[in-house]
């Protein structure tokens, strides 16, 4: 269960990417579900239903906060994120080699469109099936799986012009 | 699996914890009075459940009372005034969450929350004198019809009171208070923040907040007013014949917050702002033509000021018992008026009337005119400006 927190949190803070505005979009969310007249009591339901929340509140605080500006932690680094790494390294070249690797990809799937990022967050980090994907974002299921495989196709290529780019200097 | 699959799996996996803090502040929205205020109008199904869920989803908490849903939080609703200093008041864990409800009238006031200290806000407030009053109170209040209609222009007002103090004594006004309000995007809710000079040394007394429809202290139309005042216990109570909303909230502040020596201060600053209001602290010059006028009288006129025969004007009352009158005052330009017979004469006896009028700047005895109106034996009135002897 408290993986399920982390889950829900983790999730805030890649459709943000500011942690005021992760906090605040937990928040909303938790608060949002208690006043539903049903909680699913099955875990994964609960977690669909957690995630579909917190989706449609970031929609709408987007669109109503367009006209300010979103100041950007561009150094954005999620809490916890070190200690994770760092647990089972064999040498401090190697776990700064993994970090570099682990902000890159981040970083790539940080580029890509929102409509993909979400679907890729959701498959990736939340371990949520396409159906259940689909489900959450009112898509048919095969635009989900289209989303799915254009970003894995766009991260690849990302991730393997910035690794030709590293050799080439 | 795909390398980049893998690769994805592992860096995406979530390790961001939310904060101990932000957990608790949500856990306490499990707490069944909350729940129950939340749902009141509503079905609901499986409702342990999602207390248990919640709590089951997050960490153990203390209490930590926080807004309930379809309402902004304290925090919120300094964001959306765009003042981040208050905003991260609020969130600081020093703001002091309340959550108290009244209903009266169809409508549902709610109190949220509120904060004290100073420079907590990014708008500035000074006091007529242009001093800064930085060390303030913030209280955040939701308003809402009870059948969650959409608000129309209502008014409400919102004050503190403080025990021992009758209303007009210490109110928003006298502590140097004000509001701002908003209403919800979908106008069902108002929103208002009400800073005062901060009242935290007045924590030994009982301290409320007054909510009522209307303006400052507003009667209702039988003239009713919102509050009751106990001159014996000093302590005050709702108005119940008052006829529209006079929600009343017990403050809860911290006894051992009270400091009597910035108490007295306040009630200090308080006697000042009102003497000046009623005009006891009056400049020089108008106290001198006060003095001036007090002594004259029709009888001693000549002796103390010259008339002006430039201004010497006779007619009769119009149809409706008014005198009207006019003269040049030099550069200091054109004068005229309409007095009421009845007013000026209200024996009809002939002679000069007992009611002087004047007119002046600010340079004392040296502009004052003073307006003489004289009854005639033929009905007619005449109008004749004095001016001071030098």
């Amino acid at each position: 269960m408290e993986r399920y927190s982390k889950d829900i949190y983790s999730f805030c803070c890649y459709l943000t990417r500011n942690q005021q505005e992760a906090d605040d979009l937990y928040q909303d969310a938790f608060v949002y579900v208690l006043g539903t007249s049903e909680f699913p009591e099955d875990d994964e339901d609960a977690k669909n239903l957690m995630l579909s929340v917190a989706l449609r509140q970031w929609k709408d605080k987007k669109r109503k906060y367009a006209r300010r500006q979103r100041i950007l932690e561009e150094s954005y680094i999620p809490r916890e994120v070190a200690k994770a790494d760092m647990a089972g390294t064999d040498s401090v070249e190697e776990e700064i080699i993994r970090q570099e690797e682990v902000q890159r990809v981040r970083a790539c799937v940080e580029k890509l469109p929102e409509k993909m990022k979400v679907v890729v967050l959701l498959y990736y980090m939340e371990n949520r099936k396409m159906t259940e994907i689909a489900t959450m974002l009112h898509l048919p299921l095969g635009t989900v799986k289209s989303r799915l495989y254009k970003s894995r196709e766009l991260l690849e290529r990302e991730l393997l012009s910035g690794v030709k780019g590293g050799h080439d200097q | 699996m795909k390398d980049i699959d893998r690769k994805l799996y592992e860096t995406l996996s979530p390790k961001m914890q939310p904060d101990a803090e932000l957990n608790r502040q949500i856990l306490n929205l499990a707490k069944e009075d909350h729940i129950v205020t939340m749902q009141k109008n509503k079905k609901r199904k499986h409702y342990p459940a999602v207390a248990a869920a919640a709590v089951a989803v997050l960490l153990a908490s203390s209490a930590t009372t926080y807004a309930v849903v379809n309402y902004m939080s304290t925090k919120e609703v300094a964001k959306e005034t765009e003042d981040r200093k208050l905003e991260a008041a609020f969130s600081s864990g020093k703001a002091v969450s309340l959550n108290k409800v009244q209903e009266q009238k169809g409508y549902q006031v709610r109190l949220l929350g509120m904060i004290s200290g100073k420079d907590l806000s990014d708008y500035e407030v000074t006091d007529e004198e242009g001093k800064a009053r930085d060390d303030r109170t913030y209280i955040v209040a939701a308003i809402k019809k009870t059948d969650g209609g959409i608000l129309g222009e209502e008014d409400f007002f919102a004050s503190p009171l403080i025990s021992g103090y009758r209303q007009q004594d210490m109110n928003i006004a006298t502590l140097c208070g004000g509001a701002t309000s908003f209403d919800s995007e979908d106008r069902t809710t108002r929103y208002e923040i009400i800073d005062t000079d901060n009242i935290e040394p007045f924590a030994d007394h009982k301290i409320y907040l007054a909510v009522q429809n209307g303006g400052f202290f507003d009667r209702d139309k039988n003239g009713q007013q919102g509050y009751l005042y106990d001159e014996k216990s000093g302590t005050y109570s709702r108005n119940t014949e008052y006829d529209g909303v006079n929600a009343l909230f017990e403050l809860p502040l911290d006894a051992s917050l009270a400091d009597h020596k910035k108490a007295e201060q306040i009630l200090h600053q308080i006697e000042k702002d009102q003497k000046e209001a009623a005009g006891e602290t009056e400049t020089e010059s108008e106290k001198t033509v006060y003095e001036f006028m007090s002594g004259l009288t029709p009888e001693n006129i000549g002796e103390y000021a010259t008339p002006l025969e430039s201004t010497r004007l006779t007619c009769k009352p119009d149809s409706e018992g008014m005198v009207s009158w006019s003269y040049d005052m030099g550069k200091n330009g054109q004068a005229q008026g309409k007095e009421s017979m009845d007013n000026l004469f209200p024996d009809g006896s002939c002679g000069m009337s007992r009611c002087l009028g004047y007119t002046n700047a600010d340079q004392g005895l040296e502009d004052l005119y003073i307006h003489t109106f004289t009854l005639n034996k033929d009905g007619s009135v005449t109008f004749l400006v004095y001016v001071p002897k030098k």
